[in-house]
């Protein structure tokens, strides 16, 4: 085998135009490296850099220097089975193809099914004191920009925490640790949040609406016990982390606009998700509330509350904004409630 | 003048007639898109572990096709390094989301020890990669100093927040000049003489012309906009599909706006900023560069690959970033101002006299991305 190229000294920039004669015995193998008739030096081992489709492969010799061949596609025999495979498929056509769509799917299996269900078991495995300590930094956080102290009275209070602690002891599998806060909220209105730990927030603002309607308020109370005995708060936070890593894996170095646009897309992935589970919640209210033996339609009613205190038609929902929102349209949400009941 | 120059010029190198070469990129977009595929699907499968390979494969393709003198660029960087930086980075990042979510105190701890860390991870970085790049047998360099680094990327950003950012422009120049200029080849550190004045002057024109864009396109949308008004006035269309319509509409607007001004702004300020930073340096005695790229071609490339990579779901990155590396190549000239056949790497001379592995304990990558 006879190649032309780049001849250049260990540590130097000297580099000298030469021809390469290499020669395969059943036994020994042979470099010969002439500088036009005049033999320059000889080596019987040697070793090749790493093949990448259209550039040249490098030997490198026992004394550190190299030999760079003219040619990008010369190829040298000791060329490992996993590079000539790498290097075959790139070449292929029909198998690039195949790794768009193999890498499409493999994406969506990764941040659809992948991701999802071990961010749900991260979120499981959390020791509780983990937890707890997430919770209570989140609680401080939210009581420091959006939450002021209660405004009912007493006796308010406590028929809500009755109404809260008699159905709870009915549950047959209520996450511990539950515990009911009243704040009021004059910023984020009529609401009610729950963190991972099992702590409840219901503001002022929503017991005020549904002051006339305790399975009302009951039916939104256990749709927050819902996100709390499914770890949705937790799961989510560690959703987004896996799939912010993933793609920085994928593109790198994305620059500027690229960069937000991608962050869109995941955001709304995200907001998916956060749909699904505001559904899986509701779904174990109106399941809490037929065992508990109310009527589904409770449900309903809250919703139907909750939109006129925020101002919204129900109807108005159930459009572009869907794709946006992180909760499904109330619309939708009251007709579930409707549903086999 | 004239005349001792020659002189000087004539006693240093006797028979050296300085040449310039212009950089050459080969590489095909067709070509890299292959790679790059293969690298995500290996990468997806191994869950992240092979994008260790994955870099070095990049990275190689890109200097391997970068020409100068007909000699190739070089990236040496071995998968193990690459992975080495990402298991340390990713076990920090762990460590930090686990504090910040759990016990702030030790949060803001971390924030702080990252922030002390920052000059250092710098300088690490930059090692790493100069080290890892080599043309005609010799490797790059960086000695840089924490303390330097420390007020360049630490104390002077900070000092511009209390001036409105308006030393902002001086401190971009100081980084730029403590990156370029301890850079070394052959043991001779690169020259930079940039001015502060054309930061400034970058950065206006940057400003200007994103506002006159923004200013431009916002008189559109907004004649576009009393159409639209219009349509909803018409009791047929009072319909909840038009509010919302208009709603996205607005905000689709708002975003192609700020992408335009962006665009612009990102090629008017980088090809001022690129011109005069190679245009100022020299590696002395051994390579001058210059730099000619075109305000209005950049900022057009800016513009189409940002909008190929959004609109094909991002299987147009690997052409833009062909594209972009052409375009670059192709707008840098070096002088040769001495032979070239005969540099010597000082690094390699360095660690055989010393018969010290060639890799450090912190001979890992520690650049992020
Ligand atoms: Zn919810």
């Amino acid at each position: 085998m006879q190649v032309t190229g780049f001849y250049y000294l260990n540590n130097q920039s000297h580099s000298t135009e030469v021809t390469l004669w290499l020669t395969q015995d059943s036994s020994c193998e042979q470099v010969r490296i002439y500088s036009g008739d005049e033999l320059l030096v000889q080596f019987d081992q040697y070793r090749q850099g790493q093949q990448l489709s259209g550039l040249p492969v490098e030997l490198v010799f026992i004394d550190g220097s190299r030999f760079v061949p003219h040619s990008a596609s010369h190829r040298w025999p000791s060329e490992s089975a996993w590079d000539r495979l790498l290097e075959r498929i790139e070449k292929h056509k029909t198998a690039v193809l195949g790794c768009v769509i193999a890498s499409a799917v493999l994406a969506w299996l990764l941040f659809f099914k992948f991701i999802p269900a071990s961010a749900a078991v991260v979120a499981r495995s959390l020791p509780d004191s983990v937890v707890h300590a997430a919770s209570e930094q989140t609680l401080a956080a939210l009581e420091y920009v959006y939450l002021e102290p209660t405004n009912l009275d007493e006796a308010q209070q406590t028929h809500i925490r009755t109404l809260w602690q008699s159905h709870i002891a009915k549950m047959d599998q209520a996450p511990e640790h539950l515990v009911l806060h009243f704040y009021s909220a004059p910023e984020i209105g009529a609401n009610a949040f729950a963190l991972p730990d099992g702590q409840v927030v219901l503001t002022d603002e929503l017991a005020l609406i549904l002051k006339d309607n305790d399975t009302a308020l009951l039916a939104v109370l256990l749709h927050e016990i819902g996100h709390v005995q499914y770890q949705h708060g937790l799961t989510l936070a560690a959703q987004s982390a896996g799939s912010s890593v993933t793609l920085a894996l994928m593109f790198g170095d994305l620059e500027g606009f690229a960069e937000i646009i991608m962050g869109t897309g995941s955001a709304l992935i995200q907001q998916q998700f956060s749909r699904d589970m505001e559904r899986q919640a509701d779904t174990f209210a109106l399941e809490q509330l037929s065992q508990l033996g109310y009527h589904r339609s409770a449900f309903a009613e809250a919703m139907q509350a909750l939109a006129q205190a925020h101002g919204m038609d129900e109807k108005e929902q159930g459009t572009l904004w869907d794709y946006l929102s992180s909760h499904p349209a109330i619309s939708e949400r009251i007709e579930n409630a409707h549903k086999t009941d | 003048m004239d005349l001792s120059q020659t002189d000087s010029a004539t006693n240093t190198t006797p028979q050296f007639q300085p040449y310039s070469r212009r950089v050459e990129f080969s590489g095909s977009g067709k070509e890299f898109f292959s790679i790059w595929i293969v690298n995500i699907v290996l990468t997806l499968l191994t869950l992240g572990i092979y994008s260790a390979w994955a870099k070095v494969r990049t990275y190689r393709y890109f200097y391997g096709h970068t020409q100068l003198d007909g000699h190739r660029f070089d990236y040496l960087a071995t998968p193990i390094q690459i992975l080495k930086g990402r298991i340390l980075a990713f076990i920090f990042f762990v460590i930090y989301m686990f504090c910040t979510q759990f016990v702030p105190v030790l949060g803001i701890l971390a924030i702080f020890i990252l922030l002390f860390l920052t000059p250092w991870i710098i300088n690490q970085g930059m090692r790493f990669n100069m080290r890892m790049s080599r043309y005609r047998n010799v490797r790059f360099n960086f000695k840089g100093s924490y303390g330097e680094a420390f007020v360049v990327f630490l104390l002077l950003p900070v000092a511009s927040v209390f001036t409105l950012y308006l030393l902002l422009p001086y401190v971009f120049k100081r980084m730029d000049q403590y990156l370029h200029s301890h850079i070394e080849f052959s043991d001779t550190p690169i020259s930079v003489n940039t001015k502060g004045g054309e930061y400034y002057l970058a950065a206006l024109m940057a400003y200007v012309a994103a506002g006159i864009v923004a200013v431009i396109m916002l008189a559109l949308a907004g004649a576009f906009g009393f159409g639209l008004e219009a349509m909803i006035q018409d009791p047929e269309m009072m319909n909840d599909q038009a509010g919302a319509i208009a709603g996205v509409s607005i905000m689709v607007m708002m975003m192609i706006v700020y992408f335009v001004a962006f665009a612009v702004a990102t090629g008017i300020y980088q090809t001022h900023i690129r011109n005069h930073l190679l245009n100022s340096s020299e590696l002395q005695g051994i390579a001058d560069f210059k730099s000619d790229l075109k305000m209005i071609d950049y900022t057009l490339l800016v513009f189409t690959n940002t909008l190929a990579i959004v609109f094909s779901l991002g299987l147009a990155y690997p052409w833009a970033k062909v594209r972009s590396a052409r375009m670059l190549s192709n707008a840098t000239e070096v002088t040769f101002l001495c032979d070239p056949q005969t540099l010597h790497d000082q690094l390699g001379e360095q660690q055989s006299a010393f018969g010290e592995e060639a890799a450090d304990m912190f001979d890992i990558d520690l650049s992020l991305g």
